[in-house]
Order: C-alpha cells, then structure tokens, then sequence
C-alpha cells in the first residue's frame, strides 16, 4: 500500500501468528471456484437471453442521457401509472400515495437498472411496482426523509458537500444505506455494552476449550519437560476428538510420551496397533527409529 | 515462532468461467470474482443466497459499465455495488448470520494444514465478529484485501479520516480480542 496508511498487520513483527493466519484464511481460505463457474454460466445467459433488450437499452440510455435520464423515466412512468391508477379505482385506500411514486425509493434505482434490459415498448407498458418489502410504504417513505435529513446534517457538521450522485434515489439509497448501517452500528454497540457487563458479572466462567490441533500443539510443547501433563492432555484429545483428523499424530506423540515416561510395554503395544491400521503411514520409520534409540522393538 | 500455515490462494478466476460472458464483464468477473464472493460474505449476505448475490452484482456492473473507472478503482467501485446488494438481501432474507459456513478449503499438504486452516478461518470470523459493522468494513478492506485507504474512503463515502478512525479502533479491539482468547486458552 502506498498511500501513507500504518503497516499491514499480516507484515507487523509483533502481530500474533494466530490473527496473521487468520487475516490470510479470510482472504484464501475459501473456495469459490465453483460458484463463480456456475454464476458465470447463469450470467452469460441471462445476457444473452437478454440480448435485445440490453442493445435496445443501450441505445435508449444514450439517447436520454445515461443512466440519470433512465431513471427520470421510470420515475416518471411511475407517477404516470399512479394517476392513472386512482383515475381508474375512484382513489381507495390500496391506491398507492402520490407522494410516494414521486419521492426517493430506492428500489426504484434496481428497478430502473432492471428495466434497461427490457424493450422499450414494454417499459412504456409497465405498471410500476412501488414497494416490495414488508414495510408499509409510508414507514419507507419517512425512513428516507430520515435518513436524507441525517446525511445532510451529517454533511454539514463535517463541512463535506453532500455527494451529488446522478440521481436523487442514488442519494437516497446511499443516505438509508448509511442510516442503516449507523442504526445496526449503535444497536451492536448496545448489544456489546451488555455483553460485557454481563461478563463482567459472571464468576467462574468455564475455561475455552482448545481446539483439535491447539490442543495437540499443546501436548507436543509438554512432551520434553513435562511429559506427564502432555499425556493428559493426549487423552483429552482422544476423548473430544476420538475420530478427528489429527488421530494418527496423536498416537504418535502418545507412543513418543510414554517413551519419555519410561512406560516401554505401553509403547509398544500402541505402536503394534499404530503399524497395523496405518501400515503406510509416514511416521513409522519416525516411531521404528525411536524405537530402536531406546532399545524397544515392536 | 510457529510455522505458519501455507494456504494457496486462487485469486483469478478459470476462463472458462467467464467464457460467455461479454468482453469486458468477462475480464471485471475474471479478475475480481472471488473478490466480490468475499466481499458479500463480509457484508453478512448468506452462503445459500451467495450465487445470486454474485449474479446480481455484476448485472449491475454490465449495465454500469460506463462507471468503470480505472482498474486501481474497481474494487472500491464493486464494494459499493456489493453493499447495496448486500443490504438488499439482507432486507429480503432476515438478519445476518453469525456463524461462518466451513467451505472446503485450498489443498493442503498434509491434514494438519488442512485442520489449521479451517481453524484459522474459523477465528478469523470470530474475530470480525467483535467489530462493529463500520469498523469491520474497513478492517478488512485494509486488512485482509489489502485496499489503499484512499479506495476505502471512496468505497464507504467517508472522509479519509474517519476510515482511519476507524481502521485505528478495530485494530485496538481485534488485538484485544486475540490476546483474551490466547489468555483463556492457557492452561
């Protein structure tokens, strides 16, 4: 990085090796080879199969102007649609308010992206659809102007002009992007703050389990100088972990312990057992030569 | 210090992939797939509605075409997309998950590499997990994808200040977060 910013944890001297191999499992560690090829697929031919439509709106986003004009037209459509409609139902309660077809609605942005792909007859045939969440459209609505005023107070304190994005509902969608993200921000601040008074309340929480190969790396770090406390710790991993993946390096760091401790039968009983169900593995030349070293033959 | 784990990272995606699509969708998706899958789960979208999350965004980025700037802007540009996806199918699908889903991941010499990868992964989780939604953003925009903080600015619309506001306040608690988790994990 080369604009300034403090040194990348993953290349700090004094960062923990566990949070180095986690920031690298982040970014590496998932394979999404698979869903890109499928995604890949369905995008291809959903443009293609969309083919007409998405030259026909080129032409129509250049001939109105870009993607500003695109959705002046929707909107516009839509308010169209709304008059007609409370023309035609003698205004009931389900006809759609005015105020909302006309104002900020961010589904209208994804819908005016959705919309280039259709000919440009059927946009002038379609209804317009206002809302598609659970919310009531006038909870939307306020929740707009809500999160609009807070951008634009916001704006102001920090003497930023507020982004002029090339439509309305862009700001607006930016401006509940960023109400929501500030209203989960405090509500898991709130949430945090209880958690921790209620752990500051607990006593005698139980201890974190270790995990399969931390615990394991434990037992391998006892083995030398306390060759009792490995042993334990070897068979609480047989008892947590009785099939995990790790079985073969556990048996084998056993067989090695009870060496240490001077429990040759032992050892050698689970070495003949080790050798019979794991007869290729790559640790029996280690287990034979250590046998040999202390005079023990399986 | 302990070995660290080698995990082979796969950051292009195979042509064939990509082989329908057009030209230059097909070199954003190539280049930047896997970045946007990442980028989603960050944002909390769910495994099962990851494909179409995906799908969605670069819809948008073939009908947006014209806003692609320079390729050092792609990535903020696709994460802005990625967030208003992502809020969207949030909107539609409930509250974010707190659980990581453990994908297979990249091959692994022996088991042991393959058992500490999916462990690292694990915490890795845990740890975004104790960061405030705006803090987590920037953390691993700068962190883990390695983002210059003037594109992360430009990708959250916020002042470059307050993104290292806020990188300097996720790090504190993140550092914090590990060093309780190694203190529990003593014996």
């Amino acid at each position: 990085m080369t604009d300034g910013g403090p040194p990348p944890l993953k290349s700090a001297g004094d960062t923990p090796d566990e949070l180095v191999r986690a920031l690298q499992a982040l970014r590496d560690g998932n394979r999404d080879a698979a869903r890109l090829a499928r995604v890949g697929e369905r995008l291809g031919a959903q443009i293609a199969g969309s083919g007409a439509g998405a030259s026909a709106s080129s032409g129509l986003v250049r001939m109105i102007g870009g993607k500003a004009g695109v959705a002046a037209l929707a909107i516009g459509v839509g308010v169209l649609g709304v008059i007609g409609y409370r023309m035609m139902d003698g205004g009931r309660e389900t006809a759609v308010p005015a105020g909302e077809a006309s104002g900020a609605k961010p589904s209208v942005v994804m819908q005016a992206v959705q919309t280039e792909q259709q000919p440009q007859a059927q946009l002038q045939q379609q209804e317009p659809r206002v809302v598609v969440t659970a919310e009531s459209s006038e909870e939307r609505a306020s929740k707009v102007e809500v999160a609009q005023a807070r951008s634009v107070s916001r704006a102001r304190r920090a003497k930023v002009p507020v982004v002029e994005t090339a439509t309305a509902t862009e700001t607006a969608t930016e401006a509940e992007t960023e109400a929501e993200a500030e209203t989960e921000t405090e509500a898991e601040t709130e949430a945090e703050k209880r958690k921790a008074d209620t752990e500051k309340k607990v006593v005698g929480k139980a201890p974190v389990q270790l995990s399969e190969s931390a615990l394991l790396s434990q037992a391998r770090r006892l083995a030398v100088e306390k060759p009792e406390d490995a042993l334990k710790l070897l068979r609480e991993h047989a008892q947590r972990f009785a099939s995990g993946m790790l079985t073969p390096e556990r048996e084998v760091l056993t067989i090695e312990v009870l060496r240490r401790l001077g429990r040759s039968g032992e050892a050698t009983q689970r070495l003949q057992a080790f050798e019979a169900k794991y007869p290729h593995s790559i640790y029996l030349r280690r287990l034979e030569r250590g046998a040999a070293a202390t005079g023990q033959r399986p | 210090m302990a070995t660290r784990a080698v995990i082979v990272s796969t950051t292009r995606v195979p042509c064939e992939s990509a082989a329908g699509l057009p030209p230059q969708l097909r070199d954003v998706f190539a280049e930047h797939g896997p970045f946007v899958c990442r980028s989603l789960r960050y944002l909390g979208v769910h495994e099962p509605d990851l494909d179409d999350a995906v799908q969605e965004v670069f819809l948008v980025v073939h009908q947006r075409s014209s806003d692609y700037e320079e390729k050092g802007r792609a990535r903020s540009w696709l994460y802005s997309i990625c967030t208003r996806v992502a809020h969207a199918q949030r909107r539609k699908h409930g509250r974010r998950q707190k659980e990581p889903v453990m994908l297979e991941t990249t091959a692994a010499a022996t088991q042991l590499e393959h058992v500490q990868n999916r462990e690292a992964l694990a915490l890795g989780w845990q740890l975004l997990q104790a960061l405030p939604a705006e803090q987590r953003e920037v953390f691993v925009l700068y962190e883990v994808e390695d983002m210059p903080m003037s594109e992360i600015a430009q990708a959250l619309s916020c002042p470059l200040q307050t993104a290292y506001s806020r990188l300097h306040k996720a790090r504190e608690r993140i550092l914090a977060e590990v060093q309780r988790l190694s203190a529990e994990a003593k014996p």
